[in-house]
């Protein structure tokens, strides 16, 4: 999910004065935006206070070693796991894991993208080209497949995971910021500043950036989610995080997928967790995105 | 949550309209009751096979279909590891066990008609070879490599002749003497083919491709594989199916009444469960552990279990520290609750294992050092040897497979790990993915520790300690004379009793030395529909379904 | 516009080279080869190096890039090193079956999302608006293996209405003569086996196309809304017109540009999703191959595969852009 290159220039049009104020306003007053604003505290705190609210530590071993775990029930909430581990206990943790995830990569893509579009976006002529060439390259392989490709490469761990999942990002927001500085190159306070003879530079770091900074804003917001999303298919096609006692929801969900028969509370339960925390992240996306530009009904 | 499966709800049914609407067609509600005549199994593998050629082939897969459809001089009674006759009768090794002359069965034809005779014999024999380069890579030709040591021009080879005598005699003879051909010779790598089906279908033809990369031009090991066995190919299509029918004019017995036999792949473990469960499948192999409870609580459906032939082990790498002191080697053996872990994981199908072959072949020591459950005495051990505690170790496990000795490695892996930091270690975990990541890495000794085990392709103790300790070798990173001796004067003695002896001798010295850590001997699961009956699980996986019937 | 197309065409050049470069570049970056691989536990450094040696492995990469190149210019991909197949075989074998999945889950998104979002557009505001809006969202905040796994476990193996893998069931017999099994079974007149060839494709397609399902409903929404407030929509309004007459003329007419680039751009995100869809229903096609390549290090396999994979994605693309620009004038002479 992205905003286009059309609707971010038009986007930026809105002149900043008051417009935060007015968004905020008009996110208030939408219900799905504030319902996805209860879920994304709930994960919040659950992840700052995983160590306070769950039962048990997330490696330790509550019940029996088992190729078939107890499921839901007694003092286990969610069942346990082949190792005997407390399932919930390890979704708590999980959280802090996965939103740690999903915003590293999200920054890495962020600012990557940021870098490289209001290059091309400011200066134009060769740079422009050879830097949307690039993009272009990326945008043509299919995202999961190149990040599956970077992993691969990179090898294993967090680490990487999280690079390749900023990196399959960096052509969105690279294009989002150049289409929205290009809109706004010959926009009147740009060439003012310029006459005054205010220094390029400062031109793009002081004037075109902050106000290209609102459809920035609702993209990284719905980038998170896909972040996490896609953290937890590398996980189910193999390449998760290396140390297999990390609670990460997608690799607690991809390692018990071919038990789906016998111990369906492993993959439903992480499952579940990953699909409230994108849901209530792309509430408030949405919520945002309508809350800017109330013209934008998308 | 409701809503949400509401909607699920709502879509499945506008689908399923739309599709009605897309394929109307006459639907015959009877359509699915109608019974084959003559009975027909399809059986779930794990994976296609690569090339039915014998000769060509490593994987068990190839093997299984292989088995179908050709048979070797001698072969394997069902279900043992005991040689017995097979497209010879009777055989006759000479003193110096340099000449084997094999009389083979009167009135034995292949597949495409021709008759199996001695010439037919030796021009197998002659064509393992004499084969060209491409055919020597050893992923092409492990097998013949490993017991004839090697092809034409090469001064190890042990192949030196096959002659014809007369119309069913084969004389074969060797290089240098070799006691254990006679069983080697009932791999399924060295059955007979065709002569004739060989030539016409370029089974030996191949251009170099752009990559250099040996590509089979010929058609023969893809549609034409052309035996004397008990059923005939009838079409392969990659991906989807192999089907064989029967042999009507099979020269053998043939007690079972498959008619067509399909091999269908299918790489999932819970796939293969569920393709049985809705009869799309007879049977399968390789029963993923969890499943066997709900196959054994299910009244139409059976399980049998393929002898423990295997051994699942920790293997350490005495080139890294501190995996040089024996202490830590000996504390790692005490610390981990192998019990526990193959009580948990293997669903009773696994007994823990104390060497590095299993009780079943000969050579197995039954005295040697055990190392018992006993986390004090772990720790004892690495303060006794100055270490302080927790002592830093690297251990490492394959992601991406399941072995028979190892059906879910992350699980070993887990659990070990939490018995070792429990008692006195800290684990730096690594992982990678099986093939070909994790493999190369332990093969070039990159990890301190890790997680592996052995499939054994013979009942020989060689095939089990002889693989992992009778040269250095990176993965073990250690240079123990005593080790390689004993094993090497092991291979050499051509006296069963007097070899047998001398690795019992070999698995006292190696569980003292303590290379590595076995865990695990366990069976594999075979599940059937109970209506299957004669099925005979064998420890090499040698398993005819000739004798198979499947009742109505 | 022919020039237009023309144009286009010859921007897929430079594009595809540097793919080629990119994926040979990333295949020859990967950790470890194919000779243990092929092995397994089985391999030693004399086996490995006699197979690096074979596969051209040991020569400098620029002559290896450039004799891909040659190759792959006269359609030859290579084999693949465990089963020995050309990659282009394997490609062609596999390639309908992902084609079939993906239009059965495109044509499952569009026509539920393009009502979908219609009706939304027309309640602006009201409940159903508002449920498909959050049905939508949902839709695009479920990973596409978690719904393929749920689709599995309950209609499949719960309630067992539907099959759990594979493209036909081994009971019926089917002749291939375009591997596109719906095809084949219509071509062939084999009505059983085109029901069970559907009922294959149920779960798959679902869980493949859901998310497109959302974003269609999403985008016929939001172009819906637009064309709503346009003058001439108005005009034909106050005129008297018959309501469903300017729907139809005016309204869907006009809004279906966005949604026909949507669905383009949905077109390309499939392949993604196909990955995934076709592991959880072990469906054989590209999607499996490309992984299972990526695990065994079938390099020739993996080069083709993404290739491919990207080829198909431009094509596609170029596709959506050209009708665009059939469908919307003023574009072409940009």
């Amino acid at each position: 999910m992205s905003i286009t290159e059309a609707e971010a220039a038009q986007l930026s049009f809105e002149r900043p004065s008051g417009l935060w104020a007015d968004a905020w306003d008009r996110f208030k007053r939408n219900p799905a935006a504030l319902v996805g604003i209860v879920l994304i505290v709930v994960f919040i705190l659950a992840a700052i206070f995983a160590a306070q609210i769950a039962p048990f530590e997330p490696n330790e071993q509550a019940g029996p070693l088992a190729t078939n775990p107890a499921g839901p029930g007694g003092e286990h909430l969610l069942g346990l796991d082949m190792q005997g581990r407390d399932v919930f206990t390890r979704i708590l943790f999980g959280a802090r894991l996965s939103l740690l995830v999903g915003l590293v990569s999200v920054s890495v893509g962020l600012a990557l993208g940021l870098v490289l579009g209001s290059l091309a976006g400011y200066l134009g002529g060769r740079v422009d080209f050879a830097i949307m060439r690039v993009m272009d390259l990326m945008l043509s392989v299919p995202g999961l497949l190149l990040a599956i490709a970077l992993v691969t490469v990179m090898g294993r761990g967090l680490i990487s995971i999280m690079l390749a999942v900023g990196i399959v990002q960096v052509p969105t927001f690279a294009r989002l910021l150049r289409g929205s500085i290009l809109g706004q190159r010959e926009a009147d306070y740009v060439l003012a500043a310029r006459s005054v003879g205010v220094p390029g530079r400062r031109v793009l770091l002081g004037h075109i950036l902050p106000n290209s900074i609102a459809p920035v804003i609702v993209q990284a917001t719905l980038a998170m989610a896909t972040a996490i999303i896609e953290v937890a298919a590398l996980s189910f096609v193999g390449l998760g995080p290396n140390d297999p006692r990390l609670p990460e929801w997608g690799k607690m969900l991809a390692e018990n997928a071919n038990r789906l028969q016998q111990s369906v509370h492993l993959v439903l339960f992480p499952g579940l967790a990953i699909v409230f925390s994108t849901l209530g992240i792309n509430l408030i996306g949405d919520g945002l995105r309508e809350a800017i530009d109330p013209k934008l009904k998308t | 949550m409701r809503g949400h499966l509401k909607w699920f709800v709502l879509l499945v049914a506008m689908l399923l309209i739309t599709a009605a609407c897309g394929g109307s067609e006459p639907d015959d509600p009877a359509d699915e009751g109608d019974a084959p005549a003559g009975a027909t199994m399809a059986f779930g593998t794990s994976a296609d096979p690569v090339v039915l050629d014998g000769a060509l082939v490593s994987d068990g897969e190839s093997l299984r279909a292989i088995d179908q459809m050709f048979e070797g001089l001698v072969t394997l009674d069902p279900g043992t590891t005991e040689v017995v006759a097979g497209l010879a009768e009777s055989w006759d090794i000479s003193e110096d066990a340099q000449t084997y002359t094999f009389q083979l069965h009167d009135g034995v034809t292949f597949h495409d008609g021709e008759p199996l005779n001695a010439e037919a014999v030796c021009y197998n024999f002659d064509r393992w070879y004499n084969f060209p380069k491409p055919f020597q890579q050893a992923d092409a030709t492990y097998y013949y490599q490993t017991v004839f040591g090697g092809f034409k021009g090469n001064p190890d080879a042990l192949y030196d002749s096959c002659t014809a005598t007369d119309e069913l005699t084969v004389e074969l003879k060797l290089t240098k003497p070799s006691a254990s051909l006679l069983g080697a010779l009932a791999l399924t790598n060295f059955t007979i083919a065709s002569p004739k089906a060989l030539e016409q279908y370029g089974a030996d033809e191949g251009k170099i491709n752009a990559d250099s990369l040996f590509q089979a031009t010929g058609t023969y090991g893809t549609q034409h594989p052309t035996g004397t066995g008990p059923f005939k190919f009838v079409e392969w299509n990659r991906g989807d199916r192999l089907v064989m029918e029967r042999n009507e004019d099979y020269w053998g017995e043939f007690p079972g009444n498959i008619d067509t036999l399909i091999f269908r792949p299918i790489a999932d473990g819970a796939a293969r469960l569920q393709a049985l469960q809705t009869g799309e499948i007879q049977g399968y192999d390789l029963v993923d552990p969890q499943d066997f409870e709900t196959i054994q609580g299910d009244e139409n459906l059976q399980l049998l279990e393929r002898p423990a032939f295997n051994v699942g082990y920790i293997g350490f790498n005495q080139a890294i520290e501190p995996f040089d002191d024996i202490a830590v080697r000996q504390a790692i053996a005490h610390a981990v609750d192998r019990q526990e872990i193959v009580d948990a994981f293997y669903a009773g199908q696994g007994e823990v294992a104390h060497e590095f072959m299993p009780p079943e072949v000969e050579g197995y020591a039954d005295d040697v050092t055990k190392y018992e459950y006993d986390p004090e005495k772990a720790k004892q051990l690495l303060q006794d040897a100055g270490h302080t505690l927790p002592v830093q170790i690297d251990f490492a496990y394959p992601t991406d497979v399941s072995r028979p000795y190892m059906p879910d490695p992350q699980a070993n892996f887990e659990a070990i790990v939490s018995d070792l930091e429990e008692c006195c270690f800290k684990v730096e975990t690594k992982s990678a993915t099986w093939s070909p990541d994790y493999l190369g890495n332990v093969d070039v000794g990159k990890y301190g520790s890790y997680l592996l085990g052995w499939t054994g392709d013979y009942a020989d103790a060689d095939n089990f300690i002889g693989t992992f300790f009778q040269t250095k070798q990176p993965a073990w990173g250690f240079d123990n004379q005593e080790v390689f001796d004993c094993l090497n004067e092991a291979e050499l003695e051509i006296d069963p009793d007097a070899r047998v002896g001398m690795y019992e001798e070999c698995n006292r010295i190696i569980m003292d030395f303590l290379p590595g850590l076995p865990y695990v001997h366990t069976g594999v699961g075979l599940a059937f529909t109970a209506n299957v009956e004669g099925y005979r699980p064998s420890p090499v996986t040698l398993e005819p379904f000739s004798i198979v019937t499947v009742n109505e | 516009m022919l020039a237009y197309v023309v144009r286009r065409l010859l921007l897929m050049f430079p594009i595809l080279l540097g793919l080629s470069l990119l994926v040979f570049l990333f295949v020859r970056a990967l950790p470890g080869g194919p000779a243990i691989a092929l092995l397994g536990e089985r391999a030693n450094d004399q086996s490995i190096e006699q197979i690096n040696e074979a596969l051209g492995l040991d020569q400098p990469v620029h002559v290896q890039y450039g004799r891909y190149l040659k190759n792959v210019a006269s359609g030859d991909l290579g084999a693949s090193v465990r089963t020995r197949q050309p990659v282009t075989d394997e490609l062609a074998r596999r390639f309908p079956a992902t084609v079939e999945l993906s239009i059965a889950a495109m044509f499952f998104a569009i026509l539920l999302g393009i009502p979908l979002g219609f009706i939304a557009a027309k309640r602006y505001g009201g409940i159903l608006d508002n449920a498909s809006l959050v049905a939508s969202l949902i839709g695009v905040s479920i990973p596409v293996f978690f719904l393929a796994l749920l689709l599995k476990y309950l209609f499949a193996v719960k309630l067992g209405w539907l099959p759990t893998i594979g493209r036909l069931s081994l009971t019926e017999q089917l002749d291939h003569p375009t591997n596109f099994y719906i095809v084949d079974a219509i071509v062939t007149g084999n009505w059983s086996a085109l029901r069970d060839a559907l009922e294959h494709l149920v779960l798959p397609a679902i869980a493949l196309g859901t998310i497109p399902l959302a974003i269609v409903a999403r985008i016929t929404r939001a172009a819906t809304l637009d064309v709503l407030s346009e003058d001439y929509v108005r005009t034909a309004r106050a005129k008297g017109l018959d309501p469903r007459v300017v729907d139809r003329r005016h309204v869907l007419k006009n809004a279906m540009l966005p949604v026909v680039t949507v669905i383009g751009l949905q077109t390309g995100l499939l392949l993604t999703g196909a990955v995934l869809t076709e592991t959880v229903f072990a469906w054989p096609g590209l999607g499996t191959l490309v992984l299972d390549a990526i695990r065994f290090r079938d390099y020739a396999v993996l080069q083709g595969g993404i290739l491919f994979f990207a080829v198909v994605f431009v094509v596609v693309n170029l596709l959506v852009d050209i009708s665009y620009a059939f469908l919307n004038p003023r574009i072409r002479y940009r």
